[in-house]
């Protein structure tokens, strides 16, 4: 479905936004990357920023929120603002062993960062592996995505990071990524970048984190692809901690080859308007991947997952759970889209998405779409709406515990079957903690 | 060439059973459509002057307005200048009774399956009073007197217009409004005959209605109207059947059909849609582009919507109910059978309004050659509906891996104490079923007509038998030989 919707304004400030931003590139600006800019914001302006008619964003008005926050739009340079130090350990879960990279405000901070010399990471920021053939193919590819919001990080990329484990590799230690956004000096919009690939057999476990400090908006807009090998197995561990002003729109890219298993586990319990977009495709046969999400929302918060998982090739499985919890004045949107196109026969595919509404003034809309063009598959979908079974809540009071008590127990429950599917020890622990707070102050 | 082979061309050499078309004289507007078409339209049923004024401003209205893209479905664009949007078969006078009907128009019904002459001599409770709708206009409705001895009214929506004029004004556009859709928007300006039924205070309809629908002229687009208006504590069921000739052009129909329910009323609507479906190599078929929605306006009311959909080139089409009466309960049982090239998007909204509100969904969708078949249903819990309820399942079986099956339902809860539950399933017959009943002596082809029948069972078992029977025969006829 086409999309010419007249979001203009926004569009309008990202265009002057542009030729600030051409003219700061100084030489820059023939070279074979910012082509690829170019023609990412060209197309970023033949599509325009969707609107609520947009099916894919029906539920989300993500662009008149940002032209809300964005009425005086910041200066450029902000990007380049982050200079501040902050104390990265204050953002570290406890006595965990990780390789760290640190991004504030967008920016690789490299300085920050520290991997453990065993694990023989190869990190690389994107300036400089420009050349390599790889990671411009895939920059190149990344000009034709369908999201307006993947367009406009690409057309805006300079910083960023290219993280690469090689054929046959095993990374011992999880690899922890740092989002900090600071917000205390300006508004502004930050759009880090992240590539990462993944080499034949090689395995990996790769968290993403977000914070966010100052009470300033700040617009995320992040793109993160993955790319796993043959027969690689990676781990991907997302979690939205930022403060209750943050506008995020993530947006995560994978692309799984024959015999790979990926798994991603998503958790959002923060912000103020979330919108992820995890699309997978699967480029081989014989593909696993495994989705997980939990959500939880109090006051006026609005958090969206969108996921997609495409199977292309023969015996192949996917495996979706998605659950939330909805209270106070928010809005939780879920939808999920499994295609199995013709050649993908004998594919499993399940989702499933369950939720519970604790206040009338909360909404979930929900979508779990299925499109199947192959006939020997297993695809089905289920989709719950309700609140807290009252005759497990009587169980509960029965052996002496108190109404509230047992809510937070069940909820707790709830929310336990997506986290323990974290294999960071002490982040699950740590999001664990944060999960039994947000509940006791329902 | 294996026997599944030989089955496989047999069926697709298949030809639409309906195919035939008549020569029956025929009083056609000019092709094309402007506001002198509108006013032709009203003058040629004398309509009063609010009615026109209400064409024109739907039509004035369709102008300002596109045509919607968001189906799942794909078709050469419609040109709506090519189209005659008023075609009556020529008679000179209404007819006092069925002798005068002009003897093709009988025998047309007569191929049709329905006998016009017989219904008259049938009397009790079992038969069917029907309303024959043949291109634009009705021509011949059974059983008037019997029903109108208990008050209730079950005619031609022109002759409602003339004869049952406030109850037309009150309830026309009340469910769905002029400015509703693309498609029912050009109804509204064009629309040129339907079926009217209006049940009383309390009582019980005796029999069923029955409205049968025929394309028959060439280029000629169906715009029809139905309003049922059930009264408090009344209750009626009504059937719907449709058939056009093979043609090679597209046609265009463009219903609506409005439910009006009262209190502690009830309405079982159900339709078994088998218009041309296009010929194996997609070329021809009727577009059937309709609205239909009901409202359960006062509390413990009902609306159950049955379809049996295998004819249309495409069909796009979503029976809704309006929950809005506090206990009132919608429900939407549906088989979706696509075949060579046919594309279906189909399902139900169920908005929940009133407390207590409970509805049911059960959607089947049977996809085999190049076809596609979508489920779409939205099921929305607004905030006041205390304590409502929703069951949705829709399950699609592919036949053949040409096809498609798509599910889109939509979900939007408001209200905490809502209780909404959704499944949904995709496979394909199972070898170990076929298997089964192969060991028993059950040759492949009767095993997959057992399979499938069980599949829709659910569903087919909601139908009045009169139309049951009709269903499984169509399904059977659709599918046979389509699976290897």
């Amino acid at each position: 479905m086409t999309t010419i919707r007249k979001t203009n304004s926004l569009l309008h400030s990202f265009e002057v936004y542009f030729s600030q931003f051409e003219r700061s590139l100084n030489g820059e600006s023939q070279t074979g990357w910012h082509k690829l800019r170019k023609k990412a914001f060209q197309r970023l302006v033949e599509n325009g920023f969707p609107d609520r008619k947009h099916e894919e964003y029906r539920y989300t008005p993500i662009t008149q929120r940002i032209e809300k926050a964005l009425q005086v739009f910041p200066e450029f340079d902000l990007q380049k603002s982050g200079d501040k130090q902050p104390d990265i350990s204050a953002y570290l879960p406890q006595g965990m062993k990780a390789n760290v990279l640190v991004f504030v405000n967008g920016i690789y901070h490299a300085h920050l960062s520290k991997c453990i010399p065993d694990d023989k990471l190869h990190v690389e920021e994107l300036t400089d592996a420009i050349g390599d053939p790889e990671v411009e193919k895939y920059l190149e590819e990344s000009v034709s995505h369908t999201d307006s919001f993947a367009l406009l990080n690409t057309a805006f990329s300079t910083n960023g990071i290219v993280l690469k484990v090689s054929r046959n590799q095993i990374i011992q230690n999880p690899i922890y990524i740092i989002h900090i956004t600071d917000g205390s000096s300006n508004n502004g919009v930050i759009q880090p970048r992240i590539l990462t690939l993944f080499d034949k057999n090689s395995q990996a476990t790769v968290a993403e984190v977000f914070f966010s400090e100052g009470d300033k908006t700040i617009i995320t807009n992040a793109f993160t692809e993955i790319r796993v090998g043959e027969n690689a197995t990676v781990r991907y561990i997302r979690a939205g901690l930022e403060n209750n002003q943050a506008l995020r729109v993530s947006n995560i890219s994978v692309y799984q080859e024959e015999s790979s298993t990926f798994t991603s586990i998503n958790v959002d319990m923060d912000g103020k308007l979330i919108r992820n977009n995890l699309n997978i495709i699967q480029n081989g046969r014989g593909c696993e991947t495994h989705m997980y999400g939990f959500y939880l929302l109090t006051d006026n918060m609005h958090i969206d997952n969108h996921t997609v998982v495409d199977h292309k090739y023969p015996d192949s499985q996917s495996n979706e759970l998605y659950k939330g919890i909805m209270a106070n004045k928010s809005t939780g949107v879920f939808n999920g889209k499994i295609y199995v196109r013709q050649d993908a026969q004998r594919t499993n595919a399940f989702q499933q998405n369950s939720n519970i509404l604790l206040s009338n003034d909360a909404t979930i809309n929900t979508k779990p779409q299925l499109e199947i063009w192959a006939d020997d598959v297993k695809c089905s979908h289920g989709c719950t709406t309700g609140q807290i079974d009252q005759e497990q809540i009587f169980y509960m009071r029965s052996r002496g515990l108190d109404e509230v008590q047992a809510k937070t127990i069940l909820l707790h429950a709830f929310a336990l079957d997506i986290l323990n599917h974290i294999n960071i020890e002490e982040l699950r622990s740590m999001l664990d903690l944060k999960v039994i707070e947000k509940l006791n102050n329902i | 060439m294996s026997k599944e082979e030989q089955l496989l061309k047999e069926f697709t050499s298949m030809e639409y059973e309906h195919g035939w078309s008549v020569d029956i004289e025929a009083d056609s507007a000019p092709m094309g459509l402007n506001e002198d078409i509108v006013r032709f339209i009203s003058a040629k049923k004398n309509e009063p002057d609010w009615l026109l004024e209400w064409r024109l401003k739907a039509y004035r209205h369709w102008l300002t307005i596109e045509e919607p893209k968001w189906p799942n479905v794909t078709y050469p664009k419609i040109n709506y200048q090519d189209i005659i949007y008023y075609s009556a078969p020529k008679q000179k006078v209404k007819p006092e009774n069925l002798d005068e009907i002009d003897p093709e128009l009988i025998e047309t019904f007569n191929k049709l399956g329905i006998n016009i002459e017989e219904q008259k001599r049938l009397t009790g409770v079992t038969s069917v009073a029907v309303d024959a709708v043949i291109d634009s206009v009705s021509v011949a409705t059974t059983f008037k007197d019997t029903l109108a001895e208990l008050g209730i009214i079950f005619c031609s929506f022109s002759e409602a217009v003339h004869e049952h004029p406030e109850l037309v004004k009150k309830y026309l556009g009340s469910v769905v409004p002029m400015t509703d859709n693309y498609f029912a928007t050009l109804n509204s300006a064009v629309f040129s005959d339907g079926s009217f039924a209006y049940i009383p205070k309390g009582v019980h309809c005796p029999m069923e209605l029955s409205t049968y629908f025929r394309i028959n002229a060439a280029n000629t687009g169906q715009f029809e109207r139905t309003l049922l208006v059930v009264d408090e504590g009344a209750y009626v069921s009504y059937l719907e059947g449709c058939t056009a000739p093979a043609r090679d052009e597209n046609q265009l129909h463009a219903a609506v059909v409005e439910i009006y329910v009262a209190k502690n009323a009830e309405c079982k609507y159900s339709t078994v849609q088998n218009w041309y479906p296009g010929n194996k190599d997609g070329i021809g078929g009727v577009y059937n582009f309709v609205t239909k929605r009901g409202i359960c306006a006062g509390d413990n009311s009902k609306i159950s919507w049955t379809q049996v959909e295998t004819g249309s080139a495409i069909t796009w089409k979503y029976p809704s109910c309006i929950l809005k009466g506090d206990n009132s309960i919608g429900e939407f049982y549906s088989v979706a059978v696509t075949n060579n090239y046919q594309q279906a998007d189909t399902g139900t909204k169920m908005i929940h309004i009133g407390k207590n509100t409970k509805s049911r969904i059960v959607s089947k969708g049977v996809s085999a050659g190049k076809s596609q078949n979508s489920y779409r249903g939205l099921v929305r819990i607004n905030k006041r509906a205390e304590n409502a309820r929703n069951f949705s399942q829709c399950d699609s079986l592919l036949m053949g891996d040409q096809c498609g099956a798509h599910t889109f339902p939509y979900i939007e809860v408001h209200n905490k104490s809502a209780q909404v539950e959704h499944e949904a399933t995709t496979s394909k017959i199972g070898e170990d079923q076929l298997f089964y009943c192969n060991q028993r002596g059950i040759s492949t082809e009767d095993a997959v007509a057992l399979i499938v029948n069980g599949y829709a069972k659910e569903v087919l078992k909601q139908l009045p038998m009169e139309f049951a029977v009709e269903a499984q025969k169509l399904l059977a006829l659709t599918l046979e030989g389509s699976i290897g």
